[in-house]
């Protein structure tokens, strides 16, 4: 399908105090591709995400997913398209119990309970939590928040995934177990993030924002050897390109 | 005020205590609710110097604790809340109702001494059985069983809503707090020069993850309905317990069996 | 102050409920009639919010001591009337479950104290009309103490009578009154001060955040005075209702209550309210069998014999016994299980 297609046409917008966050931005992410999205703190990586799923609307341009544009009459179906993860799962559990989290969109959709149920089981079973079914999502450590807002969002069944910061607050074992999941999945997906070192694994290919235009839309081992442009947007070279320190001083 | 504020942590641990599933926590929410309520109506409506008679009500909470695994320890700090202030208004009782009733073993005892005591005993029921109703149920069970009852299912979100993120602002308000007692020790409370913008501050990010929230809800279809969770349906065994608690409260609340019995064991020694 | 299950009787309990669930759906239909639903998460995380404040201390100035924020006042500004009413209300009811702050019974009556006279009169009679004008920092003070003062004045007066209507505490009405206004006065100037200070802030950083509740507040569903009345007067009739209805068979209800304070006033004949329940007393002399305070002050019932102490004691040994036998049986059945 078409459908999987995710076109940002010369989309732009600005805050309300009139700075601009996006301006021009032109990208076209085809079917099952990984994309990383870089830049500095307020360079537009959230902005970009919260415009795909409709948090957001453009000023200028258009957001289409294949054939579907994002407007306010067809957001129910974008967003069942798209699966938005937050940047901190808090705000995506409101729910008493992980259950009825991951069960909140399958249910807003009008499934049926059996439905609603296989959705949940196979989400939870999918990010490996089944075990957490029942238990209260603020009482679980940041990983297995973590695990629990990816499946409220993978029990809608969406083709793409948007993901702001999801590596934020891991430790470095709940980082590689998220990581290795989302290798996993086909689905399309955009990151934004500030670990270059996860889109180095993740994306084939990364965009860097700067001031909310794009300074760089390529592939992801390119750019991260370009330690200039990387420095000018305010990044580093992923810490696995960079010589190890001990050895060095050694 | 954080003492309370300790205490109320405590008392999370009740709604822990709810994921138990001894026969009592198996019991229809439903039924549990009337059974509190029946039972907290009949500990208020008996007369104020009445202790005796309030004996047998004990009963109530000691079979459920001991049925129901609970602990006794959580439910020391709701009475901890709940007690001085009964307590403070009810000391007057016996400084201003000094008939003597009775003389035991030499000293009068006057019948604002009975009142206050009887009100003592009065309080520490409710709050035990106000408390075994979550630590049996639960919160969540407490909802959709609300949502049974007809209760709007505005006010259920809110309940719910206010529920969860009690812990989130809870953390985030002792970390501001902490960072200002950090660094302005031997102060007894936030200085007044900086009560608007610490409160403000926190109140701004309590706004801004309200408008985070409402874009969750609103990206997984959130079009202003509840779900609650699943009741099982009604069975026999918790038309029996309704029943049975029900018919136990009347018996006791009619008869004053304390009394009967310490007439006949008197009665039998003499 | 929450009121406690233990000082009411479930008449009072059960009038002050009714009164609060039909505060509420008058609420609830406010809130449905302007279809907005980005006010529930607020609702819920502002709720929630007021909890967390609860436990953080402002010292205050000039006076070595210590106080903490209600929050009543604060939930009505940001949230106006209606929603600020059910957000209180989601609170105490918590707080009743979680904490038996309150408890059960008592729910109606402190989601009425704490909630009604803060959203729906304070609120609207004194904060908004103050801040009319337009807002400064001086109105923003005044309209947030004075509001805060009423709200709480209102609330403790309502606690008084609901307790001297349930008759359990032998505290003479006038005293009961005068300490529980005094203190609340304190209450409500601290109260209102921290309100003001965070109203404050919240209006030079935010400005749309205030006046934007307040705009809201304005068009389409202000609360009209008459309404407000409405609520007041068939909240009044229930109660006055029930109560009355109740009192004629139930000495522990509002006669014994009355009795009680005219007691006292024999002892202090000044006050125009004494000599109102003077007048009341002289009707209800026409009342045969006005002994029951001596019947009352010598319980048969009670039983403070000798048989009825030592029933108590077997009882209570009863009940021990129960608590002792189920816990070993359950420790065996457990045991047998592993």
């Amino acid at each position: 399908m078409s459908h999987h297609l995710v076109d940002f046409i010369d989309v732009s917008y600005s805050y309300l105090d009139g700075n601009k966050a996006i301006e021009n931005l032109n990208a076209r992410i085809h079917h099952g591709e990984a994309v990383g999205i870089v830049g500095a703190n307020g360079a537009g990586k959230s902005t970009m995400l919260k415009l795909l799923v409709g948090i957001l609307m453009p000023e200028q341009g258009e957001i289409r997913l294949g054939d579907l544009p994002v407007t306010k009459k067809t957001l129910s179906i974008v967003r069942q398209t798209v699966g938005f993860t937050f940047q901190d799962p808090e705000d995506q559990l409101f729910n008493i119990t992980v259950y009825d989290d991951v069960a909140f969109g399958p249910r807003n959709y009008g499934l049926d309970e059996k439905e609603v149920e296989k959705r949940v089981v196979s989400a939870l079973q999918t990010v490996g939590i089944e075990h957490l079914m029942h238990r209260a999502p603020y009482k679980l450590s940041g990983g297995e928040k973590r695990a629990v807002s990816i499946a409220t969002v993978l029990s809608m069944e969406p083709n793409v995934l948007a993901m702001d910061e999801p590596t934020a607050a891991l430790d470095p074992k709940s980082r590689r177990r998220l990581i290795e999941l989302l290798q996993g999945f086909k689905h399309t997906k955009l990151i934004a993030t500030h670990d270059l070192d996860l889109v180095m694994e993740l994306c084939s290919r990364t965009i860097v924002l700067k001031d909310g235009r794009i300074e760089y839309d390529g592939p992801t081992a390119e750019i991260m050897k370009n330690t200039l442009l990387l420095e000018q947007c305010g990044l580093e070279q992923p810490l696995m390109l960079q010589g190890c320190p001990i050895c060095r001083q050694k | 005020m954080a003492n309370i504020t300790q205490a109320y942590y405590k008392m999370f641990i009740l709604d822990e205590l709810a994921d138990k599933k001894t026969a009592i926590h198996r019991i229809n929410p439903i039924v549990k609710i009337m059974v509190t309520v029946i039972y907290l109506l009949m500990v208020v409506s008996y007369d104020k110097y009445d202790i005796i008679g309030l004996m047998p009500l004990f009963f109530y909470p000691v079979i459920i604790m001991s049925v129901g695994d609970i602990p006794f320890k959580p439910m020391l700090a709701g009475l901890a809340i709940a007690a001085p202030l009964v307590a403070g208004v009810g000391m007057f009782n016996p400084l201003l109702d000094r008939n003597i009733v009775s003389t035991m073993f030499g000293i009068g005892i006057s019948a604002g001494m009975l009142s206050l005591l009887a009100l003592l005993v009065k309080c520490s029921l409710t709050v035990l059985a106000a408390l075994l109703l979550l630590a049996t149920t639960g919160m969540n069970k407490i909802a959709a069983a609300l949502q049974r009852l007809h209760i709007p299912q505005i006010f259920i979100m809110q309940l719910l809503l206010t529920y969860r993120y009690i812990s989130v602002l809870m953390g985030e308000a002792s970390r501001v707090y902490y960072a200002y007692n950090l660094r302005a020790p031997n102060q007894k409370g936030i200085s007044s020069k900086i009560w608007g913008s610490l409160i403000g501050l926190l109140l701004l990010r309590t706004y801004d993850r309200a408008s985070r929230l409402y874009q969750a809800m609103k990206l997984r279809g959130f079009e202003n309905q509840f779900f609650g969770g699943c009741l099982d349906k009604l069975q026999k065994k918790d038309i029996m317990y309704l029943l049975g608690w029900t018919g136990f409260f009347i018996i006791v609340r009619f008869i004053n069996i304390p009394m009967l019995l310490g007439v006949f064991v008197t009665g039998v020694i003499k | 102050m929450h009121m406690a299950d233990a000082l009411i009787t479930p008449i009072v309990g059960g009038a002050m409920f009714i009164a609060s669930a039909k505060v509420g759906s008058h609420s609830i239909n406010q809130i449905k009639s302007q279809l907005d639903d980005s006010k529930i998460p607020l609702m819920g995380v502002m709720g929630a919010f007021v909890f967390a404040t609860q436990m953080i201390n402002f010292s205050i100035p000039g006076t070595g001591s210590s106080g903490h924020l209600g929050g009543g006042m604060l939930l009505a500004a940001i949230l106006g009337s209606n929603a600020g009413f059910l957000a209180m209300a989601a609170i105490l009811t918590i707080q009743a479950l979680f904490f038996a702050d309150g408890g059960l019974l008592a729910l109606g009556c402190n989601i009425f104290n704490l909630g009604f006279y803060t959203c729906f009169i304070a609120y609207p009679f004194i904060y908004k009309r103050i801040l009319k004008k337009g807002y400064s920092t001086s109105r923003i003070i005044g309209a947030s103490i004075l509001a805060s003062i009423v709200g709480l004045q209102l609330g403790a007066f309502s606690v008084v009578v609901q307790t001297m209507l349930s008759g359990k505490i032998e505290l003479p009405f006038t005293t009961f009154l005068l300490l529980m206004q005094f203190i609340h006065l304190a209450i409500g100037i601290v109260e209102g001060l921290v309100t003001a200070a965070v109203i404050n802030f919240l209006w030079k950083a935010r400005p749309e955040l205030i006046e934007g509740s307040d705009a809201a507040g304005n068009t389409g569903y202000s609360v009209s005075f008459k309404r407000i009345l409405t609520l007041l007067i068939i909240a009044t009739l229930v109660i006055g209702g029930i109560v009355s209805l109740a009192a004629s068979g139930n000495p522990d209800g509002l006669e014994w209550a009355l009795f009680n304070s005219l007691g006292q006033e024999e002892r202090m004949q000044d006050g125009g309210l004494d000599q109102m329940l003077a007048v009341l007393q002289n009707k209800l002399a026409i009342l045969p069998d006005y002994s029951f305070k001596s019947e009352l002050a010598a319980p048969e019932q009670a039983g403070t014999s000798i048989s009825g102490v030592i029933g108590a004691v077997i009882t209570l040994l009863f009940v021990a016994g129960a608590g002792v036998f189920i816990k070993a049986f359950n420790g065996k059945a457990k045991k047998d299980k592993a």
